[in-house]
């Protein structure tokens, strides 16, 4: 008798065992889609984070992503500025295509022939006629690795705008893959935190983020207007400005 | 409050940097309006704290980290006469926790 009390009971506990499984299971799986629309939903950006190594290659891509804006345009360091081991590289003047270096007073000046640099993972990249170049600073090797008008870096990969697409180049095998392609302009790239967020105007301005990792998209449009915009993306926050407004798309509202 | 002509913007660490500059075109020169807007400014994005850094406009701010920012200007502090083409182009550095601003090239 007592045993067989034992084994109902037995089976009881596993069949209360089994529906906890399945319950739990239930809603793991439930949080998990949750949580997998969030990522895709460009109003919540909470897991969006730079490192200190990226906000440069950032801030590169997004300053070629500004149009007609003259002031910046003009600017006689437009072919740009990198930071990288505690020493700043810049070029004072485009017509020189002297790279000169602050923090390092033994490093003789780099001389290179193109137009926007950037110094990563100890090489030179920089874009002459529409392709991306990377130069050894140990033995000035060069070699053309990727088609681009302007590029940042995330990880180990090379993103390069071509066109009207965005092309992510793995730095070791140099095998490239279309991320992106619009039939229109794309104005402003930026990538961080394993998504590539890309800005280009069709009705209004439209935003696509796609997960690099699995190139899941999402689409916003953008209730602003064409053209003559900045956009920058930090932390928490996607903040465009135009003409006389800035307005943070994460926290819904213009700043004062 | 306007930010006439907005130049150039940045964010780290939940603040954005931005520079405005009210301006008025005379054929193929550019002339700077005195203007109240004028200026470095910081915003944080959680407080809403806003603060004018320096009363001078820069062109370009490149961000490079938790202590400093680069920025850059082709004009001249003060207003008055500034052509877009000029050569003096000159780069700071700003302590992002002092807020002082040193010419570095």
């Amino acid at each position: 008798m007592l045993n067989g009390r034992k084994g109902m009971s037995d089976m009881r506990m596993k069949r209360f065992a089994a529906m906890i499984i399945i319950v739990l299971c239930c809603a793991g799986s439930f949080l998990l889609s949750s949580c997998s629309n969030e990522r895709e939903n460009i109003e919540n950006l909470s897991e969006v984070q730079f490192t200190n190594n990226n906000i440069f290659a950032k801030s590169l891509f997004q300053d070629s992503g500004t149009v007609d804006n003259n002031l910046n345009n003009d600017n006689n360091f437009r072919t740009g500025m990198s930071y990288y081991n505690d020493c700043l590289y810049y070029v004072n003047d485009s017509e020189s295509n002297e790279i000169k270096i602050i923090g390092d007073s033994d490093r003789e000046p780099l001389s290179f022939s193109g137009g926007e640099f950037a110094i990563y993972n100890d090489k030179l990249y920089y874009v002459k006629n529409d392709k991306i170049i990377e130069k050894s600073l140990t033995n000035g090797q060069e070699r053309e690795i990727a088609s681009g008008d302007t590029f940042c870096f995330y990880k180990n990969y090379l993103l390069t705008r071509h066109d009207n697409s965005i092309i992510n180049v793995d730095l070791k095998s140099l095998k490239p893959e279309k991320v992106f392609e619009s039939d229109k302009k794309i104005l402003w790239q930026s990538a961080c935190s394993g998504k590539l967020y890309v800005i280009y105007s069709k009705a209004k301005l439209n935003l696509t983020v796609i997960d690099l990792n699995g190139n899941k998209a999402s689409e916003l449009e953008l209730d602003c207007g064409f053209n003559n915009f900045l956009a920058c993306i930090f932390d928490n926050n996607l903040i465009i400005g135009k003409g006389n407004a800035i307005y943070n798309f994460q926290a819904k509202r213009s700043i004062p | 409050m306007s930010y006439d002509n907005l130049v150039t913007m940045t964010g780290i660490n939940n603040n954005l940097y931005f520079s405005a500059q009210k301006t008025t075109t005379d054929g193929s020169v550019t002339h700077l309006t005195d203007s109240e807007d004028n200026g470095l400014w910081r915003y944080d994005v959680l407080s809403h704290d806003k603060e004018k850094i320096s009363k001078d406009s820069y062109s370009r701010i490149y961000a490079c980290g938790d202590e400093y920012i680069f920025l850059s200007k082709t004009d001249k502090s003060d207003f008055g006469i500034f052509t877009v083409d000029s050569s003096n182009a000159e780069l700071y550095q700003m302590n992002l926790k002092s807020k002082d601003i040193k010419r570095i090239a």
